[in-house]
């Protein structure tokens, strides 16, 4: 007999299924907070970096902007940083289509990587050159689109 | 069961194996996976968005100003002899191109008349991206000795004493400059390689050269807010997408023969057409150097390094006092590269609407659309900087194949205007 509950209250738990999937989609499916992605470290470990991209998902031929956010590995804003970046297509050979450059943006730890726009489908890698102060360091960011 | 029945058994059943698998690899009955669909429905004409704004043109989405430019472009009195309009080459009846190698209008063009159809969707124009806007791109033309060859201040001349275009002109813009003081302003002037007419430019006031040109730029800013309405209506291709996406094989099958089928696996595919004509109008409007031949006897055609290098100086770009647009607008321009890569590298034209639309390539040295399938299956080495492209190693049922899809791709044009 109480093996029979035991089932019984299994089914009735999988009954509840489809309620629970409904939930998990609405509940856990929300859009994930930009402060919710995790940093990456650069290659030397000296900052790490997290970027919005705008719009989101990336889309191939229109010039966008994206939004970088840079801290030290203790979680300190790093202000006033030169960072370059170039990128392209290993693949194919070739270079962005654009000449993008970084500025710093509206607050502190954020700068703003402008002019970006990709004009092929498929792997693309930028290699952001970030120095400040004395420390010098650097980033491969691997898109697929 | 004999031997022989036996023998014709196995026989039969190698036959019925080997059909089933030819069936089952058979390119022309293969559905589209998951992100095949995704890719082809990334072509379809459904996706073409509404033009990108033209911050550089105030009147660009101005129902009045593509009136006027509607008139201006099939006006032939906007030219040196009276016989010459913008759809001299850019000829409704084909694609608003002219189906010759090179363009002619006084005399012949450097290079091939490419499609004005769907430009509002480019950020550069000509072959090489010289011009940022569709409204500097058409000043070019009417200024050009080979061209219409006439001048801005016989253009504005004729718009203030044209019972017609006065006041359209004045609706949009306000007054147009008085030229009835021929001191000040001479029957013909310009900036530019006509002697006579440079001459009588350079001896007009700072301010008279800014309001003709400033009028002349509004001229081009109407026919810009013209060419805009051209945009391609949904093509075979389109409909046959759109079958797919409903999943109506049987309407599919109506639309596309086996070979077309094929050709569009191979687009999208193993000949990698789609890495640069992509996007509803199937051009990424980029630069690339694909190892084109010059014509006989010509110095390589240098391309987007000199185009690069001539829209940075242009007076009427994106970032000069004859657009409307604040400097943080013209993201194209500040962001604009430069290089090596870009020697001999010419935009990539859309592949809508080939047909009828050849010779092709931007000195028209290619006839048939059968030889440009030919020149991408062989990649050879560029004459100029470095051919980006790679062999294909398609065979000659494939290049047909291809070609055959691509000629799906004709639809009608809409030239509506509002």
């Amino acid at each position: 007999m109480i093996l029979e509950a035991d089932f019984r209250d299994r089914w009735r738990l999988l009954g509840w299924l489809p309620v629970y999937f409904i939930l998990s989609h609405v509940v856990f499916a929300q859009p994930v907070a930009a402060d919710e992605i995790p940093f990456q470290s650069t290659v030397a470990g000296y900052y790490e970096v997290r970027f919005d991209s705008q719009p989101e998902p990336i889309v191939i031929n229109q010039i966008q902007s994206w939004v970088m956010y840079l801290q030290t590995g203790d979680g300190l804003c790093v202000k006033g940083a030169e960072i370059t970046v170039i990128g392209g297509m290993p693949e194919h050979n070739h270079g962005l289509p654009t000449a993008p450059l970084v500025r710093p943006g509206a607050n502190d730890c954020e700068y703003l990587v402008e002019g970006l726009r990709f004009h092929m489908a498929g792997r693309w890698e930028l290699n952001f050159n970030i120095k400040a102060g004395d420390k010098t360091d650097t980033l491969m960011v691997s898109l697929d689109l | 069961m004999s031997n022989s029945d036996r023998l014709i058994a196995l026989i039969a059943t190698g036959i019925l194996l080997s059909a089933g698998y030819f069936l089952l690899n058979d390119p022309s009955e293969q559905p589209w996976t998951r992100d095949e669909k995704k890719t082809l429905e990334s072509l379809w004409i459904g996706n073409l968005s509404q033009p990108p704004i033209d911050s550089s043109n105030a009147v660009a989405a101005n129902v009045n100003a593509a009136k006027l430019g509607h008139k201006l472009f099939f006006d032939p009195r906007l030219s040196v002899n009276g016989q010459v309009s913008c759809s001299t080459c850019h000829q409704p009846s084909r694609q608003f191109s002219d189906g010759m190698a090179r363009g002619f209008a006084i005399g012949e063009a450097q290079r091939n008349t490419p499609s004005i159809v769907g430009s509002a969707y480019s950020p550069w124009f000509y072959w090489d991206g010289r011009k940022d806007s569709l409204w500097a791109q058409a000043l070019a033309p009417l200024e050009h000795k080979l061209e219409h060859g006439g001048n801005r201040m016989a253009y504005i001349r004729f718009i203030s004493g044209d019972e017609v275009y006065r006041p359209m002109y004045q609706e949009l813009f306000g007054d147009l400059p008085d030229v009835s003081d021929p001191v000040r302003f001479p029957v013909n002037a310009a900036p530019g390689d006509n002697p006579e007419w440079n001459k009588a430019w350079q001896a007009m006031a700072n301010e008279d050269q800014h309001s003709i040109t400033r009028a002349f730029t509004n001229l081009g800013k109407c026919i810009a807010a013209y060419e805009m309405l051209l945009v391609p209506q949904p093509s075979r291709f389109d409909y046959y997408i759109e079958a797919e996406l409903s999943n109506d094989s049987s309407k599919q099958q109506s639309l596309f023969s086996p070979d077309e089928k094929i050709g569009l696996r191979l687009f999208i595919g193993k000949a990698g057409c789609i890495n640069c004509h992509n996007g509803p109008l199937l051009t990424n409007n980029e630069f690339h150097n694909t190892g084109l031949v010059n014509s006989a006897g010509e110095i390589p055609d240098k391309g987007r390094v000199e185009g690069e290098r001539l829209v940075r100086v242009d007076p009427f770009n994106c970032a000069g006092k004859y657009s409307d647009a604040k400097p943080n607008d013209c993201t194209e321009l500040r962001f604009m590269r430069s290089g090596i890569d870009l020697i001999g590298a010419m935009r990539t034209p859309s592949l809508r609407n080939l047909e009828g639309s050849g010779p092709f390539m931007h000195k028209g040295q290619v006839e048939h659309l059968s030889q440009v399938l030919d020149h991408y299956n062989r990649a050879p080495e560029a004459m100029i900087g470095h051919n980006e492209a790679e062999p294909l190693g398609l065979n000659d049922l494939e290049l047909r194949q291809l070609e055959d899809f691509l000629n799906t791709l004709s639809s009608p044009v809409s030239t509506a205007i509002p």
